[in-house]
């Protein structure tokens, strides 16, 4: 491995960069004067999904995910209730509507099994299902894995598959699907434990916090979801925070 | 398998102290720090699960099996990533690792085919491995086959590549470039569509070179031996040495069965090797079919004249019949009638009856080795500088050199054990110069390329290295410390090489290398710090190969660049035992150890052991015993596994050398050009059933067993001594062991051998001078072995071999990858599947002007003779010289060869004739 120009070389990214002129211009005092705790300075969240005011938004470390999400977003776009924000980026975690009064800081995320990540925020209405949505999880992962770990590139293949007989619903009997939730809850560790990297360690996050805050959404009579369509739509919410 | 594979530690051993302990389940290990988790976990004796580690691999870190659990550091690490800290504590088989390699074991069951062939044989890690986790069978149920289950890829004639088997460990991938760095194989697609790939196509049209560590490495049977999956698993193991090139791979004969009946399941090379450390070539690996191929000849036959048909006789018969005719022979003509050669393929007690056989049955040193037509300026040369005829390092120290000179050489053909070594060194940083007229491999492959590629013209090999010494001391580069401490004779040759006429500028009209580049890479070699030369036949066989040789010396002693790792002459030796063969006393003018006949203190050793007077003079050489069967006086000849009709030069000259002769006898495996013109032939024994020594290229002694008995019903060791009885002259050994035993005891540089010590050491290198040595890896260290190294003025002297408006072309030879000298083994094998025939590589502008095309049927023509091969266009070569191996009896390359010959030794000038060569036949065209 060698730096640029075989000299050292620090490696950041942009938010870190757009840091600096602030820093530089007002003093570290006034930087790190943002924030609570440990989580000193400013995020920049990528507000997206199904939110009326998307976009940027860069604040101190501190306010609530509810603020972000009704105060800067608007609530959502359809005008239906929040049933549940992902945050943190395509892999990380879900919150139910009636947890959104977590503070956006690392430490406080992390107690309410969430992360950070890059502080993308997808918002999702009532007609999420977040069956789906776990599928996603793993879909993008086999589409992104780049194959030389076992977990990542043969688990998110497997955790699609999972995820579709579960979505099938009709085809197998509740015995059946309690070991298919049994078999994905033991994918998750297997791939939170095994992964070589954060892209299959963290894959299991949206799919263990769907399974935790929306069971009910794993145990659909099959077509019982409000139409097809909603989860293409969803995941073009996905897309567009991406973009 | 009833025996147990060699231990694999998953990943390499670190250099350094053991200064980090760590405890692993409670076993406290020392370790030198960087060491892997993995690796001191083995060496604790605590197995951890793994699959994508194997330790002659760089750890990879992909599997996911070999996780740990170590105080103070959070989640489950993998093993084989993990250096070693001071004070780590390790844990390997908490309830959490069982669920995640459960977990994963499962995820990988997912994808294996539950029919796997390699599972069901044995041969199937990943099965083993899953039994052994106590996971039978995965609760996944795929909706879709794996994305790699395409159909097998069985082009390659030796191994099978099953994507339906692979786990994409990429031990393949890995062993491809950091073992044999050849970066045939990759990865293709991403993700779950990840696929091995032999670059897009299959393996046999691929950059792949079968070495087969791709095989070895392949822990499922995704990559399996052909062999393996039509035999099945091995039953027992033998370790033995193989009989190709002079690397001396160490191997392990995999094989079913007993006795007789004992059949060859695989070669695996032995990680315990120490000139190869587990990796070896598509012939040592793969070309071993020859050994049991209906050619070979399995009872002993003679023929009154060379015109009639052989008939089998009993060995009594044959033997009688050798014993017999010889001494006619000599009653007739004179006790000098008759002579022998020995075998640079046979081992060195094989070749040490022999010349014994010669010296005490025969009463004369009518003893030449094919040697002669290969190495034996290296002896002369080093002897006369070093005071030893060998090479000065081992293999290992190329592996500390900076700087590698490499003359008249292509490892990566001829010595592809050696050429992957020094490709692993030159990835890692050090320079490389080539001084070839042909662009070999090694100057530009992947991830390898020359600094300077010095195209010298054949023929100018002298005047190339006295233009570098020449730079070297004119511009003050010498050691002059070294050369005051350690040399003689320094200021004349100072004197010497410093005139003009060595100059880079002077000699660059006749060599052809720029002087410019010379010059920069002679300074380059200078500054080393540590700069090793290696060189081929392409500096032996030439009628000034001796003065080359010195030519070398001169510039590793004025450069200081012996005596130490990294640096040193070392001679790439053609076959597994000519430095074995030479050692014992093949010489005409040389016992064993190198000393020559006319010392009295020497010939009475053998004198006082055999009871037989030894002759003072030195005998006949081959070239001699030729010319002399021409003349009438040398009448029988005993030629031990070598085709000298085939071999030598000027086929039509040592041909009616042959026919002339009374008594030919040739001892080997199979028919050949020499026993069309013998009168007895004696079936000899593969290396598979050889039992003995061979002594390879750095001076390392192996062990060669046999995996079976011999299969003509006698040893060759044993018909040696039975005709020197029949010829009244007792020779009896119950065994090999005995032969070496008696070795030891007349040779210094041998003292110290003997068979259970190379059992119980592996190997040794010579001298070992008693038996409280180990050997000597490296020569010359704080004195040379004549004391004072020797500097010999090098003047250039022109061959008389020139190209002329007839002959305008200078034609040199060499040697392919897939076969071996004269192809008596290797044409017996599938290898024939990459070389079915001998190839004469034109440049283009020589080729154009002559209308010749690729695939042309050609005639080479010399003042010699005229043989017909066909053409291939290629720029490898540069224009004016032409190239061809000789792999292939019907090419005849050594019809046109010359009687040149080495000034001191009468190596043949094999690698220049001056030729011309012209379309034969434009109809062949496609």
């Amino acid at each position: 491995m060698r730096g640029l120009f075989d000299r050292p070389t620090v490696v950041n990214n942009v938010l870190t960069l757009a840091s600096v002129p602030a820093i530089l211009a007002d003093g570290p005092a006034a930087y790190a004067a943002h924030g609570t705790g440990r989580s000193r300075g400013t995020q920049v969240f990528q507000l997206g999904g199904n939110v009326l005011r998307g976009g940027l938004v860069e604040v101190g470390f501190g306010m609530t995910l509810r603020e972000l999400v009704e105060d800067f977003g608007g609530g959502t776009r359809s005008g239906r209730p929040v049933r549940a924000v992902q945050i943190g980026g395509p892999l990380g975690g879900y919150l139910p509507a009636d947890r959104l009064d977590v503070p956006l800081d690392y430490e406080a995320l992390a107690a309410a099994g969430a992360m950070l990540g890059h502080g993308g925020v997808v918002v999702h209405d009532d007609t999420v299902d977040l069956a789906r949505m776990a599928r996603f999880a793993m879909e993008f992962c086999a589409k992104e894995s780049c194959g030389k770990c076992t977990p990542c590139r043969i688990g998110s293949r497997r955790g699609v598959e999972i995820l579709d007989r579960v979505l099938a619903g009709d085809r197998f009997t509740d015995s059946a699907r309690d070991a298919d939730l049994l078999l994905l809850q033991d994918l998750c560790t297997t791939m939170e434990r095994g992964s070589l990297c954060a892209m299959g360690g963290l894959t299991p996050l949206p799919v263990r916090t769907a399974l935790r805050w929306f069971p009910e959404d794993f145990r659909r009579p099959p077509h019982a979801d409000p139409g097809d369509s909603a989860p293409q739509a969803h995941q073009a919410d996905h897309d567009r925070a991406r973009r | 398998m009833s025996f147990e594979p060699e231990r694999d530690f998953g990943t390499p051993a670190v250099a350094g102290d053991p200064t980090a302990t760590v405890a692993i389940d409670g076993a406290a290990i020392a370790v030198p720090p960087g060491t892997s988790v993995l690796r001191a976990a083995a060496l604790a004796g605590v197995d951890i699960p793994r699959l994508c580690a194997t330790d002659s691999l760089a750890a990879f870190g992909s599997c996911r099996l070999c996780l740990v659990e170590i105080d103070g550091l959070p989640g489950t690490p993998a093993s084989c990533t993990t250096p070693c800290v001071d004070g780590m504590t390790v844990h390997t088989a908490t309830e959490t690792l069982a669920a995640v390699r459960s977990g994963v074991m499962e995820l990988y069951l997912s994808e294996h085919p539950i029919d796997c062939a390699g599972c069901a044989r044995g041969s199937c890690e990943l099965g083993a491995l899953a039994r052994a986790l106590g996971v039978t069978e995965s609760r996944y149920r795929p909706a879709q086959p794996a994305p790699s289950a395409e159909a097998p890829d069985e082009s390659n004639p030796y191994f099978v590549f099953d994507p339906a088997a692979c786990i994409l460990c990429s031990r393949c991938v890995r062993a491809c470039a950091e073992v044999q760095g050849t970066f045939a194989l990759t990865i293709a697609g991403r993700g779950p569509q990840s696929m091995v790939s032999a670059g897009g196509t299959d393996f046999l049209s691929s950059e792949c070179v079968s070495c087969g560590a791709c095989v070895q490495a392949c822990p499922t049977s995704a990559l399996q031996e052909t062999s393996l999956v039509e035999l099945g698993m091995p039953t027992r193991a033998v370790d033995t040495t193989c009989a190709y090139c002079g690397v001396g791979c160490s191997f392990r004969a995999e094989v079913q069965g007993e006795g007789a009946d004992t059949r060859v399941v695989r070669m695996v090379p032995s990680r315990a090797g120490r000139a190869n450390e587990g990796h070896s070539c598509v012939k040592g690996r793969f070309a071993i079919g020859y050994a049991d191929h209906p050619d070979r000849v399995m009872a002993p036959m003679v023929r009154d004249t060379i015109d009639d048909d052989w008939r089998a006789v009993s060995w009594e018969h044959a033997i009688a019949r050798v014993a017999d005719g010889f001494r006619t022979l000599q009653t007739a003509y004179g006790p000098g009638a008759i002579g022998g050669i020995s075998s640079s393929r046979c081992t060195n007690e094989e070749v040490y009856v022999v010349q014994k056989m010669v010296r005490a049955a025969f009463g004369n040193n009518n003893i030449d080795t094919c040697a002669r037509v290969c190495h034996s300026p290296t002896g002369y040369g080093l002897g006369q500088t070093f005071g030893t005829s060998a090479g000065t390092q081992d293999f290992a120290s190329v592996d500390d050199a900076d700087v590698v000179l490499l003359i008249g050489a292509n490892p990566t053909d001829a010595h592809p054990v050696f050429a992957s070594r020094l490709k692993r060194r030159l990835r890692a940083g050090a320079q490389l110069i080539v001084a070839d007229p042909r662009r070999i491999d090694l100057v530009r492959s992947p991830h390898v390329e020359a600094v300077h590629h010095l195209p010298v013209r054949p023929g100018t090999n002298v005047a190339f290295v006295n233009a570098v010494a020449h730079v070297v001391v004119t511009e003050g580069l010498a050691d002059l410390t070294f050369l005051d401490a350690r040399c003689q004779d320094v200021a004349a040759y100072l004197e010497f090489i410093a005139g003009e006429e060595h100059s880079p500028e002077a000699t660059g009209a006749v060599t052809g290398i720029p002087a410019a580049d010379l010059r920069a890479a002679a300074r380059l070699f200078a500054a080393g710090p540590r700069s090793a030369i290696y060189y081929g036949l392409g500096v032996t066989e030439h009628s000034q190969g001796s003065t080359m040789v010195m030519g070398m010396a001169n510039l590793a002693m004025i450069t200081g660049m012996i005596g130490r790792p990294g640096v040193g002459v070392n001679p790439l030796r053609g076959q597994n035992n000519v430095q074995g063969s030479c050692d014992m006393g093949s010489f005409p003018h040389e016992l064993p150890g190198y000393r020559h006949v006319s010392r009295p203190e020497v010939r009475a050793i053998y004198e006082h052991l055999w009871g037989v007077p030894i002759q003072p003079e030195p005998g006949l050489r081959i070239p001699n015993m030729l010319d002399a069967a021409l003349g009438g006086s040398f009448r029988g000849l005993y030629v031990q596994g070598e085709d000298i009709a085939q071999s030598d030069p000027n086929t039509t000259h040592v041909v009616a050398a042959l026919r002339a002769m009374d008594l030919v006898v040739v001892h080997d495996l199979f028919l050949n050009e020499t026993s069309r013109s013998a009168h007895v032939f004696l079936p000899g024994s593969s290396f598979l059933e050889k039992d003995g020594t061979f002594t390879n290229a750095e001076r390392r002694i192996n062990r060669v067993r046999p995996v079976m008995p011999s299969r003509v019903g006698k040893d060759e060791w044993q018909v040696v001594c039975e005709i020197a009885t029949a010829m009244g002259f007792a020779m009896d050994y119950a065994h090999p062991r005995e032969i070496m035993a008696e070795i030891a005891a007349t040779t210094p540089t041998f003292a110290g051998v003997s068979f259970a010590r190379l059992d119980a050491l592996g190997s040794m290198q010579w001298p070992v001078p008693d038996r409280d040595s180990t050997g000597t890896p490296i020569m010359h260290v704080d004195a040379f072995v004549r004391g004072r190294g020797r500097l010999v003025p090098t003047p250039y002297v022109p061959t008389t071999e020139r190209t002329s408006r007839r002959f305008p072309l200078l034609l040199t030879t060499g040697r392919i990858l897939s076969h071996y000298n004269v192809g008596a083994q290797t044409r017996r094998t599938p290898n024939t599947t990459w070389h079915p025939a001998d190839l004469l590589e034109i440049h283009p502008a020589d080729a154009d002007l002559r209308g010749i095309r690729s695939g042309d049927r050609v005639e080479l023509a010399s003042r010699v003779g005229a043989t017909w091969l066909l053409a291939q266009v290629s720029e490898r070569v540069p224009p004016g010289v032409v190239y061809t191996t000789f792999h292939h009896p019907e090419t005849g390359a050594n019809v046109v060869t010359t009687d040149n010959s080495d000034w001191a030794t009468q190596c043949p000038e094999y690698k220049v004739t001056a030729v011309e060569v012209t379309v034969a036949n434009a109809g062949a065209r496609r």
